[in-house]
């Protein structure tokens, strides 16, 4: 346990609350027989309660080790590109914008050589159109480019 | 006499071209797997999941176990060479494997790795294969009420043996019932938590979670703090162990495959626990302990040769409970379901031909694994010098064309990301996800169970109390939530009246 378990579980502790409230407006039971809210309305108690005591048992706890500036902005990048990417696929197709968010990560953050990257995602993207697209007949998002 | 009717049809279906080719492809990319630090074979699963749609079920099953058992080949290597475990089951073999490898012996100790997790990998397909049938006959006579009991035994012993904290772990599990319950209501039919999004109401598929949680998060947390993996300088020579070795594993490799199988059944236990007892035992009967750590081969021996063997062992209460006992296992679970399977009793009687071809394939995948490892291990060991982000960019890319072509739909994609984000910080506050994936795979079944189990009794918590099959399986739950906290409650106690008595005088 560390003292981030104390934020980590007090948010746990209303989201299952809230899931909890929300599942009141669902049936809960009819002639002894359960409904569809019984289970959540039950789960909900039940999580915000052990999440209650993450929650206390952190307030005593050391705090949790800081992650460094250069791991953390790394990240951040690789999730906010990934978002970006998988955001434009509608626009420029799957498979570029999965070769440029891959480019990203091993040119931006991994800084791996040029030729070793454009090697290495071109092998991978080459590898997935191939199973996926051709073999599976998937039918990924195209765009203007045809793929 | 019967058995070996129905394992001569799997083996009729294991042996055709098609499958045979499958189970290779499984046990090559499961060794793969098994040695490149960073993913385990549950995402191994998760990810070659979608590759395997356009295939007959037992085909799929086929390959996606070779993955399983070949990862626990893998994990040996390089635990061996870089003192680094490739999947957890594998860290009690870099002790002495290692030990062994700065001696000059890494290929004596990769050799004995190799054959001992043939033997037991080979042990516990017997094993199981013998065990099945009987637990499925039980089983059959099961009611809502043992299945209720059978779901929430799983469920807390897996969160009880996961993570540091089992709060944290039980948590986990709530949080994926929870989950679990999104979409149509599996009994009235009823919408829940949809929040008038279309995609949600068939409810959270668990291959986008379970590509988020075991893929993505750990190219992040890879990302965040990247891999460095030593440079290997063992020399690779004398695979096949000298007389005197094989005389002193013989005993260690015997009793680790039965230690790994037993263990193996126990819902939530697993092939990491089953390593961890396997060497704890041979320590414990060595004639001189003080070797265990300095290069014992039977160090190497025991443990190899129980995570092999817990293998089997977990695909008993898959196969016949349909109650997975592990990561992996809720993954093939899932992958059961996804091809409109149900794994359990009804397995055995309604699809002899799955049950049977996959335990058959075990038997060939094992003899491939063998042969494969042998004469294979330098070139696994050369995989180790491929850049961390090669090996990153392959899992990325495969998670997020797997999951789209789950559905054909964007969607799914959203969410394995999300549950990537979620995994990264899981990891990073050791959360474990193994609970969280088992109980949204279980979800429904312990859901539906336990709401026919009370509508049968109209209302009635008893119903639990009056069949012993589920009064047994509750008792196990609770001892298994309690059981941990017992000794602590006892020593408080005792302490309790010793202050009481000394202020009474």
């Amino acid at each position: 346990m560390t003292r981030a378990d104390t934020v980590i579980g007090a948010g746990l502790t209303i989201a299952f609350l809230a899931m909890a409230w929300a599942s009141t407006g669902l049936t809960y039971g009819a002639e002894f027989a359960p409904g569809p809210g019984f289970a959540p309305f039950w789960f909900g108690l039940v999580g915000a309660a052990l999440s209650a005591y993450v929650a206390a048992r952190g307030l005593t706890s050391p705090a949790a080790p800081a992650g460094s500036r250069s791991g953390v902005l790394r990240l951040a990048t690789a999730v906010g590109a990934l978002v970006l990417a998988m955001a434009a696929v509608p626009i420029v197709g799957f498979f570029v914008a999965l070769c440029a968010y891959l480019l990203v990560v091993t040119l931006g953050i991994e800084r791996l050589r040029p030729v070793i990257a454009v090697a290495s995602v071109g092998g991978t993207v080459l590898l997935i159109y191939v199973v996926f697209a051709s073999l599976l007949d998937v039918p990924f998002p195209k765009g203007p480019l045809g793929f | 006499m019967e058995v070996l009717e129905q394992l001569a049809l799997g083996f009729s279906i294991a042996l055709t071209p098609q499958n045979v080719a499958l189970a290779f492809a499984g046990v090559l990319i499961g060794t793969v797997i098994g040695i490149l630090p960073g993913i385990g074979p549950s995402a191994g699963v998760a990810l070659a999941l979608p590759v395997t749609f356009g295939l007959a079920p037992v085909s799929a099953l086929i390959m996606l176990a070779g993955i399983y058992y070949g990862a626990m080949y893998g994990g040996s290597l390089t635990s061996i060479l870089i003192n680094t475990p490739g999947e957890s089951a594998s860290v009690m073999t870099t002790l002495d494997g290692y030990q062994m490898a700065l001696k000059g012996r890494a290929g004596a100790a990769l050799g004995i790795a190799a054959i001992g997790s043939f033997i037991a990998g080979t042990c516990g397909v017997v094993a199981l294969m013998l065990a099945a049938p009987p637990i499925a006959d039980i089983a059959v006579l099961f009611g809502p009420p043992e299945y209720f009991a059978l779901a929430l035994l799983g469920l807390l012993t897996l969160s009880g043996l996961t993570g540091s904290s089992a709060a944290k772990a039980l948590l986990m599990a709530v949080a994926g019932l929870m989950v679990a319950t999104v979409g149509l209501d599996p009994i009235g039919g009823q919408l829940r938590f949809t929040f008038n999004v279309l995609e949600l109401s068939d409810g959270i598929d668990f291959l986008p979670v379970a590509v988020g949680l075991f893929g993505i998060a750990e190219v992040l947390a890879n990302i965040e703090l990247p891999v460095r993996l030593d440079p290997i300088h063992a020399k690779l020579s004398g695979l096949l162990p000298t007389w005197q070795d094989w005389l002193a594993c013989r005993l260690p490799i015997l009793r680790g495959s039965v230690i790994g199988f037993v263990v193996g059944v126990l819902p939530g236990a697993g092939a990491t626990i089953a390593s961890f007892i396997a060497y704890g035992v041979e320590k414990k009967v060595a004639r001189d302990p003080s070797r265990f750590g300095q290069g014992a081969i039977e160090g190497v021996a025991a443990p190899e040769a129980a995570n092999n063997s817990a293998t089997a062992g977990a695909m008993v209460p898959l196969l016949t409970l349909g109650i997975p006992g592990s990561a992996t296992t809720a993954v093939l679970l899932g992958a059961f379901v996804l091809y409109g399977l149900r794994p359990g009793p009804l397995l055995l009687t309604d699809h002899p031909d799955v049950f049977w071809g996959l335990i058959a394939s075990m038997y060939v995948g094992n003899v491939m694994l063998l042969f494969l490892n042998l004469p294979g291990a330098p070139l696994f060991a050369s995989l180790l010098r491929l850049p961390y982000s090669v090996i990153a960019t392959g899992i990325l890319g495969i998670s997020l064309a797997g999951v789209y072509s789950l559905q054909n739909s964007m969607f799914d994609v959203w969410v394995a990301i999300a549950f990537g984000a979620i995994g990264y910080l899981m990891k990073r506050f050791d959360y474990p996800a193994a609970p969280f994936v088992l109980a949204l795979v279980l979800g429904p079944l312990l859901e539906t169970a336990l709401r026919q189990s009370l509508t049968i009794s109209h209302g009635s918590l008893a119903i639990f109390a009056q069949r012993p099959a589920s009064v047994v399986l509750l008792a196990i739950a609770a001892l298994m939530l309690l059981g941990p906290a017992i000794p602590a409650l006892f020593r408080r106690l005792v302490s309790l009246s010793r202050t009481r008595k000394e202020s009474a005088t």
